[in-house]
């Protein structure tokens, strides 16, 4: 989807955004739950929550925030590099002593700012907060070495530091120390109340259940790219609605469905919940076939749910139902 | 991470069983020659296997999947003692349930590719192997059986001599599957004997464990709690000399040993980088402060249990998010076990690893597992690819297997087997832990059982399909095997008919031919297993999947044990029940029993049937008698079940059957049959058995009683034993009746092989009814279906009947060469009742040629030659005592042998007087052997069938006062019924209080014989009168009242004996038989004699009023019908 810089006029207040407040405002210790992962699928406004913890803990005024945002600044050492000297300008900034220097290793760094953050009182000056937006977007040797390796576990190391990171699946984490440390929360759609909401904020004209009948408000994201494509063209048509739906279920290379990933999305989104053998049948394909065409999915779109049973996410359903519908028509 | 699942690879260290090792070490290493058993008992899942391939690790036979290089130093344990171990016997695999099939599997087990430590037996194997191929007699193949398993005795005993020899070590595996199988209630209730056990494995190893072998350490494993009866028996022997006798209990593992194991999964994977994440997340698991406390979590979770180890383990290594039980201190853990209680905490966690698992769909492992995890019997690869690989279209018989893709399973499931919950099955099958199984059963019977039903079923259902089609595949590769194996024959003239042998079998052809058969069995073992599992009602009661009537038939008791065992795990396994859609039927539901109850309970019932049955193919009929009247004691303390008409029938046929073949109170057993046949005829009735408040199994308008398949092949039995009770009686008109019958309700069932063997059995019936052709078209019907269906046994003994219905029909030139072919297959399967019948048949066929017109061989030739035949089977049926049971064949045996005699003193000059009489005697001892016999087990057709050919016994001898007395007795033996009486109408040849037909046929015989001493002492007194006075006219000659008296006599004889012919069978060779005699001195009349001889027959003829005899009219449709297929009348009304 595309992704709209944040703005603050817009957001609309979700329900997980006190549980997460709640949590950053507990003080942490050694053996605390200190990394937040945001877990949801595309365009659910994991980002927009994020950016909005950003805004209250900066309003806050007691925490050092450090942002990232993975694509950009953790894709290789080089940037990894630079980013860390714009975070060590910004701890001096906040009256930190911490030198940089290009030859030290990445990781004893990140220790080190946030040693230098805790300090050696009980409570810090500033809560150092480490902000990664869109972490699952690296490449999965960046995710391993440079998230993890040399920037979460290095910095949650020590015992004032939080992190909250963003994921679009929960595939997420590797390493032990990260696993122990996680406190997971589930981003997940919104009602269709708040959905109006957020296209009210937005001016909106447009009318979602007459352009996209079936579907219901209950993507930030969604709700953004139909407004932005409404404001443009003054109506919505299949080939709009179809786009979204590509554009939903990209991959986080960015790479959209094959011509039968797709299709295979429309059967799924037939019912709610299909068995392994289900799916083959409705696709006449092997079992095995049917396997693999559902591991293609599963790591982008498809959710898993009890006893073996793959769906498709409740928005993605209303899309393709009113992708569906205008085809019809 | 290259692969899922990695983290529940099995340690290449053995974690938390030293003390085991050690224990098993003493009685495996210490020094001493006396026996030692080990019973290693635990649960499932506690590592019982693993600690078995440590110990062959140590003992130099690693598993070829353990990675590591052979033991060496101390870890070889073969350093400081003469050992020798078995390869793991594991008795998963069910063929090692059978005594013969384990000592093989024991032979290969204790050897090496570079020796060979059971040379003897193995040269004796070779030779039972050689005889069997080479069709060698019955009783030597039984020798060298016996001598086979003595072989395997002494080089055991010289393996083990305690002066120099080794200590040899058996591994044995799953011990708990050997008992329970099959016996059941039965032994429950001790209604069985050991000996009726004996041919099964648990029978040998109890009896070779009592005899407490030198040198020998037995170790067996398995679950303490579902052998317990083996395990507690094996207790109880060695109570005296308990030091004899070590008991390993493997316990849970303590919270160190779960430390021990994350330690030692993290020492595997050191240097490989593949597990590089695996490893760094261990390394920090075991480095952290909390080390210990999580491990003590983990301990508490997995209750110690191995296999929840690795899962958990793996869980924890691979999963994106730790469950959040796991991540608990031991505080938390405990107060939430307090709270939950344990087996929910597990049942979360567990549901995480099973989500794991499908949150992995893309992998191929993923792929295999979630099959193998629904197939508790195991696939093979090529069934994973079926399963796998094939669209919902796609049908078996149209599938083509891809070569690359199955290598590509075959890898994966290779992979897999390093997996800790991951086993090697038999035939190629990959199984899985039974825990694992639980958890994933007991996951989706609470999250989805609706789909995960559907799912099985689908597989199952695959799994058929592909078993189906490799079935037909290889049933046609066995046919054309067989027709390649028959152009191999090289025909001898009939005078060497016991010469004719295949060609020698090479090794290799041998090995393939035994495979195809093994691969056949297993596939049909195979399907029935998953019929059982897509509805088990019809696994149960259609004969089709559970053939072990076939199996029996075939004398393999082997198979048919093999399918209890299979019906038993299917049906017995409760958990897989929950993925079985199988609601009970209103009746069951009415009595409050679920539809397992009463499967459960059926099957109990049909074991019990099935256990007479096999008593009674093996032999033992008086045994099966007991056996089914001890049953019917029990009847009532079981409850109305066990006295239900059509389960007590079940088991009283195989009871009836089993006196008919004993000869005691044939009659009163055909009478019970026969009161069976109308039972189970009212139960398929639309009003059942209302006096006994049973209801009918097929009621109109309604789906058929799930055991209405079952009745209909009960009935078929029962028909098809009272048509040979019949048989044996001599009553063939009511044999025809029973067998057509019988055959009707096979056909209903689709009971192809008991159809065909009731074909034969009609074949035979209406062959001596004089039906010959009839008899031929029904007989070439069944052999052309046993040709598809490629039992060999089965083929034979059709190719036998051909052989009797063309020896009565008296074709031999034809009936040699069929007896040739029966006997050289039953020859092959060591069969001695089939070898023995083959043998008559053949010896009766060489007899009959030698005195045909144009004999193929010289006469005495072909005699020598048929004398040979009938010693053999006269021998097996009088010795062996696997066919001397069934007396009714000796009785024929000695006949046979008697009138071969005969024909030899009708044969032997007259200037050979000593030889003669050597003969005369000879044949006469045999023939009073049968007359003696059939008066005992009161079988009056054999015993006047003896008696009227000792008549013409001494008719060839030349005494004619004894034949003349002999033949009164016959006469006297004869029901005043079944005679001609001047001024009397004939009997009737279809009245149904004349069944004994064989009485038309005997006197027929014996008024031929009276014919012709009458009309010999005519022309003798003929001779004499024209030598004392030889002036005498021809009409003075022929007008002396002696000769005239004679020559009435003759008439009279012969008018009676074409009589009886017809009234036998107006088709059969009984009346040629008649004329061609009487024509024989008819030609040597003169007018006179021939003119009064002519006038004699009409006045006799008149006097009998032959004319009315009332002739059976042999072009009548409706009887055609009648005699080959049975009575489908339904009423006047055709139906539609």
């Amino acid at each position: 989807m595309i992704r709209e810089p944040y703005n603050a006029d817009r957001y609309v207040t979700r329900l997980e955004e006190e549980p997460l407040w709640d949590w950053l405002n507990q003080t942490p210790h050694r053996d605390s739950r200190r990394l937040g992962t945001l877990v949801g699928t595309t365009g659910i406004g994991k980002s927009w929550l994020l950016a909005k913890i950003r805004d209250r803990a900066d309003e806050a005024g007691n925490y050092l925030i450090f942002w990232a945002d993975a694509p950009e600044v953790l894709a290789n050492d080089i940037a990894f590099q630079n980013w860390l000297q714009q975070v060590v300008a910004q701890a001096r900034q906040a009256g930190l002593t911490i030198d940089f220097h290009r030859s030290a290793q990445m990781s004893y760094l990140v220790r080190q700012i946030a040693a230098q953050c805790c300090g050696t009182s009980s409570t810090p000056a500033r809560w150092p907060l480490l902000l990664v937006d869109q972490a699952d977007m690296l490449p999965p040797e960046m995710l391993k070495t440079i998230l993890e390796r040399s920037l979460l576990q290095p910095f949650l190391q020590e015992w004032c530091t939080r992190a909250i990171i963003t994921l679009r699946n929960e595939r997420g984490l590797a390493h032990h120390y990260l696993k122990r440390k996680e406190w997971p929360l589930a981003v997940s759609t919104w009602s269709d109340d708040k959905g109006r909401e957020q296209l009210r904020k937005r001016n909106s004209g447009l009318d979602l259940a007459q352009q996209t009948p079936g579907y219901e408000a209950v993507s930030p994201g969604v709700n953004s790219w139909f407004d932005n494509r409404f404001r443009q063209s003054g109506a919505l048509n299949v080939n709009d609605l179809e786009e979204c739906l590509r554009e939903r279920t990209k991959d986080t290379a960015g790479e959209p469905l094959t011509t039968e990933a797709f299709e295979d999305l429309i059967h799924l989104s037939e019912q709610d919940g299909w068995t392994i053998e289900e799916f083959a049948l409705r696709v006449r394909c092997s079992t095995s076939e049917a396997m693999s065409r559902l591991g293609v999915l599963t790591d982008r779109v498809i959710l898993l749910g009890p006893g073996g049973r793959y769906s498709l996410p409740y928005d993605l359903r209303g899309l393709i139902s009113a992708y569906l519908k205008r085809r019809a028509e | 991470m290259s692969e899922v699942l990695f983290g529940a690879r099995a340690t290449q260290t053995l974690v938390g069983r030293k003390k085991a090792l050690t224990e098993i070490h003493q009685a495996v290493c210490q020094a001493g020659t006396e026996f030692r058993l080990v019973l290693l008992t635990a649960q499932g899942g506690l590592g019982k296997t693993r600690l078995l391939r440590e110990l062959l690790w140590h003992c130099g036979l690693p598993d070829d999947l353990d990675p590591r290089p052979p033991a060496t130093g101390d870890d070889d344990w073969t350093i400081k003692a003469a050992l020798r171990i078995s390869q793991l016997l594991d008795f998963m695999d069910t063929r090692l349930h059978n005594r013969a099939e384990f000592l093989r599997a024991a032979r290969d087990a204790f050897s090496r590719p570079t020796d060979d430590p059971f040379s003897t037996y193995d040269v004796c194997y070779s030779d039972l192997r050689k005889k069997m191929n080479a069709m060698e007699s019955y009783s030597l193949v039984r020798e060298a059986r016996e001598r086979a398993e003595q072989a395997f005795d002494e080089d055991y005993r010289h393996l083990t001599r305690p002066d120099g020899g080794q200590r040899l070590v058996w591994i044995l595996d799953t011990a708990e599957q050997l008992v329970g199988y099959f016996g059941g209630k039965l032994v429950e209730y001790d209604l069985l004997r050991p000996e009726d056990l004996s041919a099964q494995t648990e029978g040998w190893l109890l009896d070779f464990i009592q005899q407490r072998p030198p040198n020998t350490t037995i170790l067996l494993a398995g679950r303490g709690q579902e052998g317990a009866r083996f395990f507690n028996y094996l207790r109880h022997l060695f109570s005296e000399d308990a030091t004899h006798l070590l008991e390993v209990d493997l316990g849970s593992f303590d919270p160190k040993a779960t430390q021990d194991y994350l330690e030692a999964l993290l020492a595997d994977w050191r240097d490989d980088p593949t597990y590089e994440d695996a490893r760094e997340y261990l390394a920090e698991f075991l480095g952290s402060s909390e080390a210990s406390e999580r491990s003590a979590v983990l301990h508490l979770y997995t209750d110690g249990l191995p296999i929840r180890l690795a899962l958990y383990a793996d869980l924890l290594i691979e999963s994106a998010r730790e469950p959040e039980p796991l991540q608990d201190t031991l505080a938390d853990a405990k107060a939430r076990v307090e709270r939950d209680g344990l087996g929910q905490v597990q049942f979360e966690v567990e549901g995480k690893f099973v989500d794991l698992i499908f949150d992995n769909p893309g992998s191929l492992r993923v792929q295999i597992l979630l099959h193998l995890v629904r197939a508790r019997r195991g696939l093979t690869p090529h069934e994973l690819h079926f399963a796998l690989d094939s669209r919902p279209d796609d049908s078996a018989q149209t599938w083509d297997e891809n070569k690359e893709r199955l290598a590509e399973i075959e890898q994966a499931t290779v992979s897999l087997r390093h997996l800790s919950f991951v086993k090697r099955g038999p035939d190629g099958r990959t199984t899985l832990q039974d825990e694992f199984y639980r958890i994933y059963d007991e996951h989706m019977r609470r999250s989805d059982q609706v789909g995960e039903t559907a799912r099985r079923r689908t597989l199952y259902e695959k799994t058929c399909d592909l078993t189906e089609r490799d079935l037909k595949k290889k049933r046609a590769e066995l046919r054309e095997w067989r027709l390649g194996r028959r152009e191999t024959l090289s025909w001898e003239p009939p005078v060497r008919a016991l010469q004719i042998r295949y060609r020698e079998l090479a090794e290799e052809d041998e090995e393939h031919y035994n495979l195809l058969r093994e691969e056949i069995m297993v596939l049909e073992l195979t399907r029935l297993y998953y019929i059982l599992l897509i509805d088990p009602r019809v696994g149960l009661n259609d004969i089709r999947y559970s053939p072990r009537e076939q199996w029996q038939l075939a004398q393999r008791e082997t198979v048919d044990t093999l399918i209890q065992v299979e019906m038993r795990r299917a049906i017995f396994d409760k958990s897989l029940r929950y993925f079985i859609d199988l609601p009970a039927r209103e009746v069951e539901r009415a009595r409050g029993e679920t539809a397992w109850d009463v499967l459960e309970r059926v099957l109990e019932q049909k074991d019990a049937a099935a256990w007479i049955a096999r008593l009674f193919f093996r032999g033992e009929y008086k045994r099966a008698i007991a056996l089914a009247d001890a049953l019917a004691a029990k009847a009532e303390e079981w409850g109305p079940a066990w006295q239900h008409t059509f389960t007590r029938s079940e088991q009283r046929i195989w009871r009836e059957a089993a006196r008919i073949y004993l000869g005691e109170q044939v009659e009163v057993a055909v009478q019970v049959l026969e009161t069976i046949t109308q039972d189970l005829s009212s139960l398929l009735s639309p009003e059942g058995i209302p006096e006994r408040g049973e209801n009918t199994f097929r009621a109109p308008g309604q789906p058929p009683h799930p055991a209405a398949l079952s009745l209909e092949i009960a009935l078929g039995t029962a028909y098809n034993f009272a048509g040979y009770g019949y048989v044996v009686q001599g009553q063939f008109r009511r044999a025809v009746e029973r067998y057509a019958q019988a055959l009707r309700h096979f056909r209903a069932a689709k009971a192809l092989v008991s159809a065909s063997m009731t074909q034969t059995n009609l074949a035979r019936a209406l062959s001596e009814l004089g039906r010959a052709r009839r008899a031929e078209r029904v007989c070439r019907d069944a052999l052309a279906i046993r040709e598809q269906l490629g039992e060999p046994s089965h083929i034979a003994t059709t190719h036998n009947t051909l052989a009797l219905i063309f020896n009565d029909a008296g074709r031999p030139e034809e009936a040699w060469s069929e007896a040739v072919l029966a006997l050289i297959e039953f020859r092959q399967l060591g069969q001695a009742r089939g070898i023995g019948l083959a043998l008559l048949q053949l010896g009766e066929a060489l007899r009959r040629l030698a005195v045909t017109p144009s004999p193929p061989d010289p006469p005495s030739a072909l005699q020598e030659a048929s004398e040979h035949a009938l010693r053999e089977a006269l021998d097996i049926f009088t010795r062996d005592p696997y066919a001397n049971a069934e007396r009714l064949r000796r009785i024929e045996a000695e006949l046979e042998f008697g009138c071969l005699y005969r024909d030899r003193v009708k044969f032997t000059p007259a200037g050979m007087v000593e030889r003669r009489e050597t003969r005369a005697n000879n044949a006469l001892r045999h023939l009073q052997a049968a007359v003696d016999l059939a008066e005992q087990q009161k079988n009056y057709r054999l015993r006047i069938d003896a008696q009227v050919n000792i008549g013409w016994l001494y008719y060839y001898w030349e005494k004619a006062g004894e034949a003349n007395r002999v033949l009164d007795t016959a006469l006297a033996w004869t029901p005043p019924g079944y005679t001609l009486r001047p001024g009397q109408a004939p009997p009737k040849p279809a009245d149904p209080n004349l069944p004994d037909s064989f009485y038309f046929q005997q006197l027929s015989k014996l008024h031929t014989l009276r014919g012709r001493l009458h009309i010999e002492r005519a022309q003798a007194r003929i001779a004499a009168l024209a030598e004392g006075t030889p002036d005498q006219s021809k009409a003075e000659l022929v007008a002396d009242a002696q000769v005239r008296q004679y020559m009435e006599q003759a008439a009279g004889a012969f008018v009676l004996a074409a009589g009886y012919a017809q009234l036998y069978a107006p088709r059969g060779v009984s009346i040629p038989i008649v004329f061609d005699i009487l024509y024989e001195y008819l030609k040597t009349f003169n007018v006179i004699e021939m003119q009064t001889f002519f006038g004699l027959v009409r006045r006799e003829q008149k006097r009998y009023q032959v004319a009315l005899i009332e002739a059976e009219n042999l072009a009548d449709v409706e009887q055609f019908l009648l005699e080959c297929f049975g009575d489908y009348f339904v009423g006047d009304e055709v139906p539609a």
